[in-house]
């Protein structure tokens, strides 16, 4: 269908063009390019109308070829016979303007921006529930409208220093010796995994402010989390607790 | 069932010896102690008190009233340094696309009408600010320019417009530019139309005038009028005597000696609830001093009274009343419909679409929408929208979306203000493994990558572009954009 449809697309196209030069002839300025097409070269631009015999001339050729003309002679019988090879016309080839390729050429050695922050994605994909992103989107985005109210430094950044400070170092591993007594291995945690640590912890902690808007609770809890006041604190400093009297256990 | 227990009691009644199976309570029961058990003391429980544990936290609000009510705008940062423009009648035009702050003398009185509403981010300044636009320019010639010369019922306009387009904000600039080019204006302004019709007040039936009355609401607004409005009130001498009661002192008000502020001052009957003329008097004295004193009588969310009109408050049959049979609704309707006109002033509304857009009273009396003779009188009150189109009809006024000088002159002025911040877009850093920072670096020092240079110019312009794009220049939507950025 795709086919017939690039075909017909192709054949009836410049009729109507042929029509509208007796009438306005200024539009065909656009045809004045330095490679015109097959239908520009059969159907000039300059033919005012389309008489009987470039009918018959057409039908003709339509004959002509139904009966199995292989060597085609008249233009219109060029331009019926590339109907069954439609490849070159249903190809479709992107070609860059000049100030698209200055553009790329600007940015080829440079690397790509993130569209979005990557730890402020991975706090939204810890609130959201049921699927439910934007609305999770926007409980972050009120929050950080109020933590900068209140603190009028960029929000943010507040989360970086907040989670940098919040997140534990170490954790502890439960090791099985095959014995009575497992061990406790202290075992240090990555960027990623301290963030979700103090990002849990932060979350844990505001579900008990009072306010019933989420984003109101969430703020207030980074906020003090920020200035050192959060519960989450003794958390970590008994997790580093727990890591210290197993260090006896680290395999180097 | 039936016969089956005939034949057990039958059975039973037949051998008194043998025991029939019976699960009563009292055959279950265990037999007694042999001891007696030991008495013990009736005492009252002391009920302790269930104490609630207090949850921490800044505020109960949610979000909305959260940030207008936990004072963040004494946080701000101090704006002197920019040197704000004050909005100024006189130098409008040169004003135009700038950010301006109001007058200190005007700012208190225009948060006393409640002009500065939730969601408009005020709490992001110290003091709110609004921009001159295109609209303001326009409303300043087609209204404020005739307050001095033209009578009310002559100069009557309402904002209409899509939802965030600026309509209340133009609103608090006429105000403002009509303090600025008048000193001796009278402003009434209702800051939220819906209140005289949605119930929340209490009311009394006046059968001198027959018309209900609200006192309450009455009592509040007159108090705000009177706080705004008290250098101009000062200056009206009374044109008639009056005399009332109000805390067991008698008042005998006397024309061309007392006031108008005396009168508002002292004068309780506004609030009292019992049938008064307090208000008719005080409109009176308004339309007999409009030749010197012109009065902008202004309404936001005007459409919250006429699209409901039928109001939420009843007649004793239980039928609604109507807005025309309530005292101040009475007096809104003659005064945006003309019949009650001040010799100099002007009528200002605002349309919202916080409401249904079925609801077509005030679009009909606009000329907006066509009149439907077979709307539903709910959605449709042709009285009203009659009413509002005598005297040559309220003219309305299409509040135009930003131009892009101007949304880029308000984020230019966040951006200084220290609201938008232009930072550096992140990079894949964050997430790269050893390796690939090995091999980042390895490629930056044999030249093949280039370390990424930030130009905050070109970012900012990259950001204005982004966000008049989403906003369209809607102004309510660029504030959002800009404030809920991340």
């Amino acid at each position: 269908m795709s086919l017939i449809r690039a075909c017909t697309r192709r054949v009836f196209a410049p009729c109507p063009r042929i029509w509208l030069s007796a009438l306005r002839p200024a539009v065909f300025s656009r045809f004045n390019s330095n490679n015109p097409s097959l239908t520009a070269q059969v159907f000039p631009v300059n033919k005012d109308s389309i008489t009987e015999n470039d009918l018959d001339e057409w039908l003709t050729a339509v004959k002509a070829l139904k009966n199995g003309k292989t060597n085609v002679e008249t233009e219109s019988e060029v331009y019926l016979s590339t109907l069954a090879t439609p490849e070159p016309f249903l190809e479709q080839k992107f070609e860059p303007s000049e100030q698209q390729l200055a553009e790329v050429e600007e940015f080829a050695n440079k690397g790509i921006p993130l569209k979005s922050d990557p730890i402020v994605d991975s706090l939204t994909n810890m609130i959201m529930r049921h699927g439910k992103k934007s609305k999770a989107q926007k409980i972050i985005s009120k929050a950080f409208y109020i933590i900068y109210l209140k603190t009028r430094k960029d929000p943010v950044q507040i989360l970086y220093e907040t989670l940098d400070k919040l997140g534990p170092l170490v954790t502890t591993r439960t090791q099985l010796t095959g014995t009575a007594k497992n061990k406790l291995v202290p075992v240090p945690l990555t960027k990623k995994q301290r963030n979700r640590y103090a990002i849990t912890w932060i979350l844990d902690s505001s579900s008990k402010k009072k306010s019933p808007d989420f984003s109101v609770r969430l703020a207030e809890e980074i906020i003090a989390a920020y200035e050192g006041k959060s519960a989450g604190y003794d958390k970590k400093a008994q997790m580093h607790k727990t890591a210290m009297s197993s260090r006896a256990n680290i395999q180097l | 069932m039936l016969r089956l227990a005939r034949l057990a009691r039958a059975q039973a009644t037949a051998s008194p010896s043998t025991k029939a199976f019976s699960t009563t309570s009292v055959t279950m029961k265990k037999a007694a102690p042999s001891t007696p058990a030991r008495k013990t003391k009736i005492a009252f429980k002391v009920l302790r008190e269930q104490t609630k544990t207090k949850k921490p936290g800044m505020t109960h609000l949610e979000f909305k009233d959260a940030v207008g009510a936990l004072g963040f705008e004494k946080m701000a940062a101090d704006l002197s340094a920019l040197e704000l423009n004050k909005l100024s009648f006189e130098h409008l035009a040169a004003l135009k696309a700038q950010v301006t702050r109001y007058d200190a003398k005007v700012e208190p009185k225009l948060k006393t009408l409640g002009s500065f509403k939730k969601l408009q981010h005020h709490e992001l300044f110290q003091n709110p600010v609004s921009l001159v636009s295109e609209n303001t320019l326009r409303l300043a010639q087609e209204l404020i320019a005739k307050l001095d010369s033209t009578a009310s019922k002559d100069n009557r306009i309402c904002l209409v417009g899509p939802n965030g387009v600026g309509k209340s904000t133009l609103l608090t600039q006429a105000k403002a530019l009509a303090l600025a080019q008048h000193e001796d204006v009278v402003l009434l302004h209702i800051d939220n139309g819906v209140n005289l019709v949605n119930g929340s007040s209490d009311y009394i039936f006046n059968q001198k005038s027959g018309k209900y009355q609200q006192p309450m609401l009455t009592k509040r607004w007159i108090y705000k009028l009177r706080q705004v409005n008290e250098e101009v009130f000062k200056k009206m001498k009374l044109t008639r005597d009056i005399s009332f009661q109000s805390n067991r002192v008698d008042y005998n008000l006397k024309k061309n000696v007392n006031t108008v502020y005396e009168l508002l001052l002292h004068n309780h009957d506004f609030g009292k609830f019992a049938p008064t003329s307090a208000f008719a008097f005080f409109v009176d004295e308004l339309v007999a001093h409009s030749k010197n004193f012109p009065v902008l009588f202004s309404i936001d969310n005007f459409n919250g009274i006429t699209d409901y009109s039928q109001t939420k408050y009843h007649h004793p049959d239980f039928s609604h009343i109507h807005l025309s049979e309530f005292e101040m609704g009475d007096f809104v309707l003659k005064v945006t419909g003309g019949a009650l006109s001040f010799a100099k002033g002007g009528v200002l509304l605002a349309k919202t679409s916080d409401f249904g857009q079925h609801r077509s009273t005030l679009d009909v009396a606009l000329g907006i929408e066509e009149y439907d003779p077979y709307s539903k009188k709910k959605f449709l009150d042709v009285e009203v929208a009659n009413t509002l189109k005598q005297n040559g009809s309220i003219k309305p006024f299409e509040v135009k979306t930003w131009t892009k000088d101007e949304s880029k002159e308000l984020l230019k002025f966040y951006q200084d203000a220290g609201v938008l911040f232009v930072n550096d877009y992140k990079t894949k850093e964050s997430n790269q493994t050893a390796k690939e920072i090995l091999e980042e670096k390895a490629a930056v020092r044999a030249g093949k990558l280039e370390q990424h240079e930030f130009d905050p110019v070109r970012h900012f312009d990259r950001i204005v572009n982004n966000q008049y794009t989403i906003s369209g220049g809607n102004p309510a939507h660029l504030l959002k954009a800009s404030a809920f950025i991340f």
